[in-house]
């Protein structure tokens, strides 16, 4: 029997006006700074990031490190920051000169987004039906009610949702926090993203239904190859999901590698730190690190000095260089952390 | 084996929804907690744990059941009979910044708690320094208000509020959910550390069985208002007997 092409129910198709110099580099954020308007202090210094197409992407950092900064960054939602130096690329193509037609455009079609809050990206009173008409439409003035209904129904009955009749005739209001945020998954999904980007997708959820999620997202990236950019301060989610890591502290990436060099054997003092801090199932009590998160980061020298363990005068002024320590794995410590206790 | 500190008996909890059908929140379930022990209540979203922190702490009543507290029938006390048993018995909420008064400092909180057990103005601010030094926080917090703390440094606070009266069971209703992973375990360092100091009881209430995992002698399973599954922590960890269990367990992402 031939194995049913999943992929034919919904056609990649290639992005609007765009060539796809490099189908390989999908997103390439380089030499990053941004602010909030009217602040000071710079909110990230110096961020680094591509992301492959058909990768998932993790970015982990409690909160206030910059994650969702970076986030609106990429999507360039007005008037929320101010970007100082370099640059955010979709597909060779630097997204601050574009215009703002080519943006609206790429924002759904191009870059699919999936908020932490489920219900907030879903009018709660509207039919789900109907807002995968309006998404779509949006981007295609073409689309009939009819198509967008049967595309709706493919990508849910993709996700394998138990019965995507009854989820297009309900409202958001009906349904759970999870089914909401599967809801909020498909629709974004609906678009076709050649990048999807999750903010906190599964905090707000139960873990039974987090563990649905990051089993349907790894679906998705299976089926549609999507690269996905997934910002989450749950260790749990990113081992479970991600190819590459990049660790967040201070407004900087401080370590960025595959999953499996950066999460057991972590080149930077607080990754090392948050790996302890996290609770598991072998009953050992978490540990803390001690001291808290800077309010401002600094301009030059580590934010994590004051809690480093490892930490030397040196640490102050230190250059801020990306070392490297491993194939496509750098840290910015220049100190080696493996092996100390 | 002396009486338990907490004992709570056969309790039923049913709530009137909409168009009068009932929910049960909570069916049966009887749990204790003896001294210096610290229990786990695990469960997701609408299992019925907070109801049950409710009713030990008896905002609301049970439908039928008893809770026992140190020798106190919760579900039957009023007034200064209640209010004494509310001396011995401490809860932490999620949200620690909902559970201060936002116009009044750290310190004078505290001093509120105070008062009952500590007279005069120099003796209790001594205590709440004492109080705040145990909990990992410097003096100069007693003059700030809760909305210029953290999150960690308010939930601080709030268990330093927590333990002024020496209580002798601590009920922590999601104290770590809101807290980043790094603060997190520092509060459960605290809260251990607490623990082996004072002799106090706990119970924990979470949705994270890793984090329980951590930190509780025994633990219960809470599903859709019932007990599944009851017993030692590394039991329930290593060999759980309920499907409910199994499937908790096989949801939780290790690192």
């Amino acid at each position: 029997m031939k194995r049913p092409d999943r992929r034919g129910t919904l056609p990649r198709r290639p992005v609007k006006g765009v060539m796809r110099v490099e189908a390989e580099k999908l997103l390439e954020v380089s030499a990053l700074s941004v602010r909030y308007p009217g602040a000071d202090t710079l909110t990230l210094r110096d961020v680094e990031l591509t992301l492959h197409a058909g990768q998932i992407t993790c970015v982990i950092g409690e909160s206030g490190c910059g994650k969702s900064t970076l986030f609106h960054s990429i999507l360039q939602l007005p008037g929320r920051v101010e970007i100082t130096e370099g640059n955010v690329r979709f597909c060779g193509d630097d997204l601050q000169t574009m215009s703002k037609q080519r943006l609206r455009e790429l924002r759904g079609s191009g870059i699919g987004v999936v908020f932490q809050e489920p219900g907030a990206s879903l009018d709660p009173i509207r039919m789900i039906r109907r807002q995968f008409f309006e998404a779509l439409h949006a981007h295609d003035a073409a689309v009939t009610r009819a198509q967008a209904e049967e595309k709706a129904e493919a990508i849910l009955k993709t996700l394998e949702f138990p019965d995507p009749r009854r989820i297009l005739n309900s409202c958001p209001a009906q349904l759970s926090g999870g089914m909401n945020q599967r809801v909020a998954i498909a629709l974004a999904m609906a678009q076709e993203p050649d990048v999807l980007l999750c903010d906190e997708p599964t905090s707000a959820l139960d873990v039974t239904v987090q563990a649905q999620i990051v089993g349907e997202l790894l679906r998705l990236r299976d089926t549609f190859g999507t690269c996905i950019l997934l910002i989450t301060h749950n260790m749990g989610v990113v081992a479970r999901m991600a190819d590459r890591v990049a660790v967040m502290y201070g407004g900087r990436i401080v370590e960025y590698g595959p999953r499996d060099d950066v999460l057991y054997a972590p080149a930077h003092p607080y990754t090392k730190a948050l790996m302890e801090a996290i609770p598991t199932l072998d009953g050992k009590p978490p540990k803390g690190i001690p001291g808290k998160r800077p309010d401002i980061f600094p301009e030059e020298g580590c934010a994590f000095a004051p809690r480093c363990q490892l930490a030397s005068a040196a640490c102050e002024t230190c250059g801020m260089v990306r070392r490297k320590t491993g194939d496509d794995h750098w840290t910015l410590c220049p100190k080696e952390v493996k092996g100390v206790e | 084996m002396s009486e338990p500190v907490l004992e709570v008996r056969n309790v039923t909890k049913t709530f009137r929804e909409r168009g009068g059908k009932r929910f049960t929140a909570l069916d049966d379930v009887s749990i204790t907690v003896g001294e210096r022990e610290c229990v786990g209540v695990v469960g997701e979203s609408g299992c019925g744990k907070s109801t049950l922190a409710r009713i030990i702490t008896r905002l609301i009543l049970p439908d039928s059941g008893s809770v026992r507290f140190c020798g106190t029938e919760m579900t039957e006390v009023r007034g200064a009979q209640l209010r004494r048993a509310y001396r011995d018995m401490k809860m932490i909420f999620q949200e620690p910044r909902s559970s201060f008064d936002p116009r009044l400092t750290i310190g004078s909180s505290i001093r509120d708690a105070l008062r009952p057990v500590v007279r005069g103005k120099k003796e209790q601010d001594e205590e709440i320094e004492r109080l705040l030094h145990v909990v990992g926080l410097e003096k100069r917090f007693a003059e700030a208000y809760p909305r210029q703390m953290s999150g960690g440094e308010c939930q601080r606070a709030a268990i330093a509020r927590a333990i002024a009266q020496r209580p002798k069971l601590l009920i922590c209703d999601e104290a770590t959910s809101a807290l980043d992973v790094s603060v997190q375990a520092q509060v459960v360092e605290l809260l251990n550390g607490i623990r082996r100091e004072t002799g106090i009881s706990y119970l924990f209430i979470s949705h994270d069985l890793a984090l329980v995992s951590g930190f509780c002698d025994r633990t219960y399973v809470l599903c859709g208002g019932r007990v599944e599954e009851q017993g030692p922590t590394s039991r329930i960890i290593r060999e759980p007997r309920e499907e409910y269990t199994k499937r908790l367990l096989a949801s939780v992402l290790t690192i």
